[in-house]
């Protein structure tokens, strides 16, 4: 500062009183100053929306821009007051009692405005995502300054400081463009598995939002207590996989029963001391035998569990 | 009846233009695509279409089985456009990306070749006002869509996929199910390459119809064995022919468009693989 002053003394003209102290010298300075304050405000805040733009929410992006033009606009106040010869130190102290009442005061908002600028260009969400934080699960209605809202699935608004935003762990269920999701699916031990993974495959095939790729899988996973237990891993767009998901069940449940294969419930067989083990009823579906369903060793009398009555 | 194909023929590098004729049978029923006046009924292959007037308002219906749909429309005069358009929109604005996969070609160091594969069809009808702006009016289809993913869930798209042959000349298709793709594939390596789809982008999928077919065409330059870009481009592929009203929609869903650096206008860089 004291180059840019030492340019305007020296010469008679510009060391000449215009008003009080402030001669034209000082004043020359300080229209330099404020054009460039101004021009420099005004291309910053413009560059600013334009590198934000299409990464933050336009509401956000216009505050931002706004408070980097007065925080310029500002400094250019601070360069500019030794040219009109206000003295500022009294105000300083002043300002400084404030700031601090001001910082403790408002330390959660500062915080929350801090987290909500990191949020900004972190972007783990954004507006229109299905998330999961804090135990709130919906939709982002609005990322601010301060907080972010939620529509929760029963469309409660649930607000959500961005601190605790920022240092949650947060869902985000559509930030990619493809999810799986699993179904286990029972069938009894008389059923085909095969037959049972064919059927699935064809209904998942039909439905248009089941993706080709990654190709869904339909397995074994385990022989279960009362059934065969088969896993269905199906991928499908991120914002359709609640209704492929409910759809999907059904329409496969169906079709498993009208192929004969059902699901079975919760079943002890109890054999009673010499009685010999009855067949088990068969639906004929696979080729086993009784034996080879139920064990040869359960059917084996020897083995048979007593039950006393 | 013979239809002349202009067509850039064989392997090779310089693009020179050769014809060949197809014989697309005439016992195959085609649909009439076209522009008609207003009031206008159809009723081809289970799909009745039907606009009539009355007290002052047209009504549209349209049955395709049991998928039905009904439509007020106020307007003083104008006209009926039913195009084939881009398959992209039904059941869903989903994905602006279409995959077709077929049977791997091979192809050698620097060589060029040009091949059709089959594209789903989609029929869109338009309203058109006397001043000259045209509306969608409703999209149908006899095709059941399906999607896929090209690329994985953090770097990809979603694609509406369609499995077709490969055909060295036009085959004969059902207009109004099917239309043709001609790609006319480069490869620009030093290495043989196999490719086994192609990824098109919605604004660069031009369709052209005429009585008998509604055909695309588009550029795909293979720059290494895992990267190709695909271009689609605006030119008939044979003479006469009238390009399709668009239903181009900027969608503003940013889960499906996860592809930064993948898309440059109607060029598609297929950069995760040609099979």
């Amino acid at each position: 500062m004291a180059d840019l002053s030492s340019l305007f003394t020296g010469n008679s003209f510009l060391d000449t009183k215009l008003i009080g102290e402030i001669t034209y010298g000082d004043m020359l300075g300080v229209i330099i100053i404020v054009v460039v304050t101004y021009l420099l405000a005004r291309t910053l805040s413009t560059l600013l929306r334009r590198v934000l733009a299409g990464k933050v929410e336009t509401s956000n992006i216009a505050f931002l821009a706004k408070l980097l033009k007065w925080t310029i606009y500002f400094i250019g106040f601070l360069i500019v007051s030794p040219y009109l010869h206000l003295d500022l130190s009294a105000l300083m102290v002043a300002g400084g009692v404030v700031a601090v009442a001001f910082g403790l005061a408002s330390q959660n908002t500062l915080s929350n405005f801090v987290a909500g600028i990191l949020l900004m260009f972190e972007r783990p969400v954004a507006v229109g995502d299905n998330i999961a934080v804090n135990g709130n699960e919906g939709y982002v209605e609005d990322i601010g300054i301060l907080s972010t809202t939620l529509r929760t699935y029963k469309g409660l608004f649930v607000r959500i400081p961005n601190s605790s935003m920022f240092s949650s762990e947060i869902t985000n269920y559509v930030a990619h463009i493809a999810r799986r999701f699993d179904y286990d699916i029972g069938i009894r031990y008389t059923d085909d598995a095969n037959k049972a993974v064919k059927v699935i495959k064809e209904v998942i095939d039909k439905h248009p939002y089941a993706l080709r790729s990654p190709a869904p899988s339909v397995f074994v996973d385990e022989l279960g207590n009362n059934s065969i237990n088969l896993k269905v891993r199906i991928w499908c767009p991120s914002g359709f996989w609640w209704d492929v998901k409910t759809d999907l069940l059904w329409k496969i449940f169906k079709a498993l029963r009208k192929a004969n294969i059902d699901i079975p419930f919760p079943q002890v067989t109890l054999w009673y001391g010499e009685e010999a083990p009855k067949s088990a009823r068969l639906s004929g579906g696979n080729g086993f035998t009784p034996d080879e369903v139920l064990g040869k060793s359960e059917s084996s009398p020897e083995n048979a569990v007593k039950v006393t009555k | 009846m013979a239809l002349k194909i202009l067509h850039t023929g064989g392997r090779k590098k310089i693009r020179d233009s050769v014809k060949f004729e197809l014989e697309n049978g005439a016992d195959t029923p085609q649909f009439s695509y076209g522009k008609f006046p207003i009031t206008y009924a159809v009723n081809f292959q289970g799909l009745s279409l039907s606009v009539d007037q009355e007290k002052g308002m047209y009504h549209y219906r349209r049955a395709l089985g049991n998928w039905k749909t009904e439509k007020n429309v106020s307007m003083s005069n104008g006209s009926l456009l039913i195009h084939p358009v881009e398959p992209l929109n039904l059941p869903d604005n989903v994905t602006d990306f279409l995959e077709i996969g077929f049977d791997p070609i091979m192809i050698e160091p620097e060589g060029r070749c040009v091949v059709f594969v089959t594209m789903p069809i989609e029929i869109g009808v338009f309203i058109e006002s006397e001043s000259g702006e045209t509306e969608v009016l409703d999209i149908v289809s006899y095709i059941y869509p399906k999607y896929s993913m090209y690329g994985n869930s953090s770097r990809g798209v979603i694609t509406r996929h369609h499995t077709s042959s490969v055909y060295y000349y036009p085959p004969n298709v059902r207009n109004y199910q099917s239309g043709l793709l001609k790609l006319e594939i480069e490869n620009r390596t030093n290495g043989w390459v196999n490719i086994g789809r192609v990824v098109l982008y919605q604004k660069g999928l031009s369709l052209y119809f005429d009585e008998h077919i509604a055909a695309s065409t588009a550029t795909v330059v293979i720059t290494s064995p895992d990267v190709a870009a695909v271009t689609g481009i605006d030119y008939p592929i044979r003479e006469d022919m009238t390009a399709s009203n668009r239903v181009f929609v900027s969608r503003k869903i940013t889960p499906f468009y996860n592809v930064p650096g993948m898309l440059n206008d109607t060029v598609f860089t297929m950069d995760m693989g040609l099979i």
